[in-house]
């Protein structure tokens, strides 16, 4: 653990996503401590307002206004929160799909392998952007909808990865060995062969956080995604769009945050990449 | 090979672009002009078209018996087809027909085109959306060339405003063509179908042989632009002369640019919010006048429609007959609203209101607000504004417990929108109300237009009330127009009509 820490420092950029990381999931969990105003309190009488006009009631807002008088810095900041738990919560779900199939695939050969396989080529095969918007237009918009669907739709990328880890890892000694004792084959799965493929599962986790972020953004933008009164950056941006010319501000900020988030989570799984990877572990001196 | 290919595309599409400019752009009398639509019109056959900006375009190619004539938000039906008509007896209409009227394929106006015309419609395996219109009408019949006998069903003050919507098209055309009538169809107005490429553009001709005056422009396109973003670049571009459809809060970008100027009116169209009576709490009247009482409509206009409409008080517009000005406006308190709502009993069960995206002005940005003040007022709402193809028959399957809908009859008369909705038996939110059922009996064979007038005011006074439908504001309209364009006036029924104007160098 030490010498990863040591080898995620040595790389800046991943250091500096970090911080930004922990920042917006700090602006995320402290949401309604930093949020000036609700970000649902709508005000007719002060709509499109620019960054930093203060309006009669004395409040100020510092991003400005969207096109129902709500403050972009509150929604921007309350949109953090869903955003990034929707992803991270779609990452779980399906990661936890696709961990499952791969290890079952990867270590019981023959027609439990393929069917399983042949599943993940009809998936792949099929345009993610295409099931989501079938899926959500059949559902309806909710957040449970879209992190279902964001789930269903990404289990595919782990189920790979995992199934060729787990390939070249039960060809290893120890697991022959534990096959020799006559262990069961759980118990091999998960105590031999699990912690020994976790570093690639782990990469391709943090990766898809941020392709899912940007993945609810696009469903929220084209108005399948979470419903449109809830605050989410697609959303924002998805309003926004009508204004660019005339109220810049809607869209820009959650652009900005959007940008931030997926960008930050990039850098830490690069970070984590390198650190994890066994063969620049040789090469690092300890 | 393909690198090839690719270039000679290129290299055309410019010289393409280049002759289209120059065309547009010459100088000299402007003879074409370039309209932005909405919509594609889908079928340009008057008996199918179904599309607001369709009928817009047809009103250039075709001519009904009768259309409307508005003088100063007054309107009045008068004849164009037909020179006169009378009623022998209450069920039976005669119709005279102009004379020396020519079809543009040359061919005359007789009394058979408008019996085809009509007939046509009604026929079962004829399929349109606008058997509405005809509905009414049991036979019609010829006396010679250019007399039209039709009999309805049982006296029909209305015909003649339903027949407004019934252009007249050539019948050996509309058989020898079949579906190529629907690119090409052909009728007796003063500008004739010249090319038609779906989603792109209709272009009309000037037809010379037009019995009347005769049109201004040798071309008259309607780009299809379904974008408003894109309306407007074109319209600020100068591509096109007129846009329809722009949206309100860019009022102040085109009054600020010194060649445009927004033509803003009023339309026949009420937006509302339905209210599902299937609903427990729905069905109680103080919850829906909580409803009501909860929406700051004044706000709404002012804010989000930045003033291009008035507030309603009725759940039918001025204009139309029986309009019953002297109900007041609807109030806005909200203290009242959650005193009403504490009264009902309501348990903060959620209630789903629905909304289309894009179809009316403001639509999605107005049903956010009302959500807002009605969450302010204490109801519970789950909240959904989708597309329209989304959006409709989601309504017709009654998914949604409050939702949003704008509503016009076309005609004068408020016909179509009562039945649907206040009528008992036909009722899309279930209500029932045997007074009102009464009264629109009562209403459908009421020959004196006062005392037919009367029954209407008298209605919309109980729907005041009992509020099975919450109205909010009629719909307005907002034509971006070219400062270059003179003689553009914006009508009640949303027909933009260009035929007659004039573009100054």
């Amino acid at each position: 653990m030490n010498r990863f820490a040591k080898k995620f420092r040595q790389r800046k950029t991943a250091v500096i996503g970090l911080v930004i990381l922990v920042g917006l999931i700090a602006t995320a969990v402290f949401a309604p401590l930093l949020a000036p105003y609700d970000p649902e309190d709508q005000d007719l009488r002060n709509r499109l307002k620019p960054p930093g006009t203060s309006d009669a009631d004395g409040k100020v807002h510092i991003l400005g206004t969207d096109h129902l008088g709500r403050d972009v810095l509150s929604r921007s900041i309350y949109g953090a929160r869903l955003s990034l738990s929707v992803g991270v919560s779609a990452v779980l779900i399906g990661g936890t799909i696709g961990l499952v199939v791969g290890l079952m695939s990867g270590y019981s050969d023959g027609p439990v392998d393929a069917i399983l396989m042949r599943a993940v080529d009809v998936q792949l095969a099929f345009p993610f952007m295409l099931l989501a918007l079938t899926i959500v237009a059949i559902l309806g918009p909710s957040v449970f909808n879209v992190v279902l669907v964001l789930a269903v739709t990404s289990w595919t990328a782990y189920a790979k990865v995992v199934r060729s880890s787990v390939l070249s890892v039960k060809k290893q000694i120890y697991v022959e060995a534990a096959q020799a004792i006559g262990a069961s084959r759980w118990r091999i799965v998960f105590l031999h062969i699990l912690p020994n493929i976790l570093s690639p599962f782990i990469v391709v986790a943090t990766f898809q956080v941020s392709r899912l972020i940007i993945t609810e953004s696009s469903l929220s933008f084209l108005g399948l995604g979470v419903p449109t009164d809830i605050a989410t950056w697609g959303g924002m941006l998805s309003d926004g769009r009508e204004y660019l010319t005339d109220a810049w501000w809607i869209a820009v900020f959650p652009g900005i945050m959007l940008l931030l988030a997926s960008l930050s989570i990039n850098f830490v799984g690069d970070g984590i990449r390198d650190a994890m990877d066994p063969k620049e572990l040789i090469v690092v001196k300890e | 090979m393909l690198i090839r290919k690719l270039a000679l595309a290129v290299l055309m599409t410019f010289l393409l672009l280049v002759s289209l400019g120059l065309a547009t752009a010459a100088p000299g009398d402007v003879r074409e002009i370039a309209i932005a639509s909405g919509a594609d019109p889908v079928s340009l056959d008057p008996r199918k078209t179904f599309v607001g900006p369709g009928y817009s375009i047809n009103a250039h190619v075709f001519e009904p018996l009768v259309f409307r004539e508005e003088t100063n938000g007054t309107i009045k039906i008068v004849g164009v087809l037909a020179e006169k008509w009378e009623n022998v007896n209450p069920t039976t209409w005669k119709f005279t027909l102009r004379k020396n009227v020519k079809f543009h394929n040359g061919r005359p106006l007789n009394a058979r085109a408008v019996q085809y015309t009509i007939e046509t419609i009604m026929a079962a395996d004829f399929v349109t959306s606008l058997k509405q219109w005809p509905k009414d009408i049991v036979s019609v019949t010829t006396e010679g060339d250019h007399v039209v006998v039709m009999k309805t069903k049982y006296p029909t003050p209305g015909l003649l405003s339903s027949l407004c919507q019934v252009p007249i098209v050539e019948p050996n055309a509309a058989k020898e063509m079949g579906n190529d009538f629907n690119i090409k169809p052909v009728g007796t107005g003063p500008y004739k179908i010249e090319s038609y490429i779906p989603n792109s553009h209709v272009t009309v001709s000037r037809f010379d042989g037009y019995w009347g005056k005769k049109g201004t422009y040798d071309k008259i396109t309607f780009k299809i632009m379904p974008v408003n973003s894109v309306r407007l670049a074109a319209l600020q571009s100068g591509e096109v002369v007129l846009a329809e459809g722009i949206p309100p809060d860019k009022l102040d970008v085109v009054n600020r640019d010194p060649r445009l100027y927004m033509a803003t009116s009023k339309t026949m169209r009420v937006v509302f919010l339905n209210l599902e009576m299937k609903n427990k709490w729905l069905s109680k009247v103080e919850v829906r006048q909580a409803i009501s009482y909860a929406i700051d409509r004044q706000l709404l206009v002012d804010a989000l429609l930045c003033g291009t409409t008035v507030v309603a008080n009725s759940v039918s517009p001025p204009g139309t007959v029986g309009y019953n000005d002297k109900l007041p406006p609807y109030e806005y308190n909200l203290g009242k609203a959650k005193q009403l709502l504490k009264e009902s009993g309501y348990d903060g069960t959620v209630l789903k209101f629905g909304a289309c995206a894009g179809r009316y002005n403001m639509d999605k940005q107005v049903s956010e607000a009302i959500v807002g003040m009605l969450r302010k007022a204490g109801f519970n709402i789950e909240f959904e504004a989708v597309d329209w193809g989304t959006y409709r028959p989601k309504t017709i399957e009654n998914k949604y417990d409050i939702w949003f809908l704008g509503q016009t009859d076309f005609t004068l008369n408020p016909t179509m929108h009562y039945t649907g909705k206040f009528d008992t038996a036909t009722s899309d939110i279930d209500y029932k109300d045997p007074v009102v059922d009464k009264l629109l009996t009562d209403s459908a064979s009421e020959m004196n237009p006062e005392a037919r007038a009367a029954i209407f005011s008298k209605i919309q006074e109980l729907l005041h009330t009992s509020m099975p439908t919450v109205p909010l504001y009629y719909e307005p309209q907002l034509i971006g127009v070219s400062k270059s364009l003179v003689g553009f006036v914006p009508r009640l029924d949303e027909y933009v009509l260009v035929g007659y104007t004039t573009v100054k160098k």
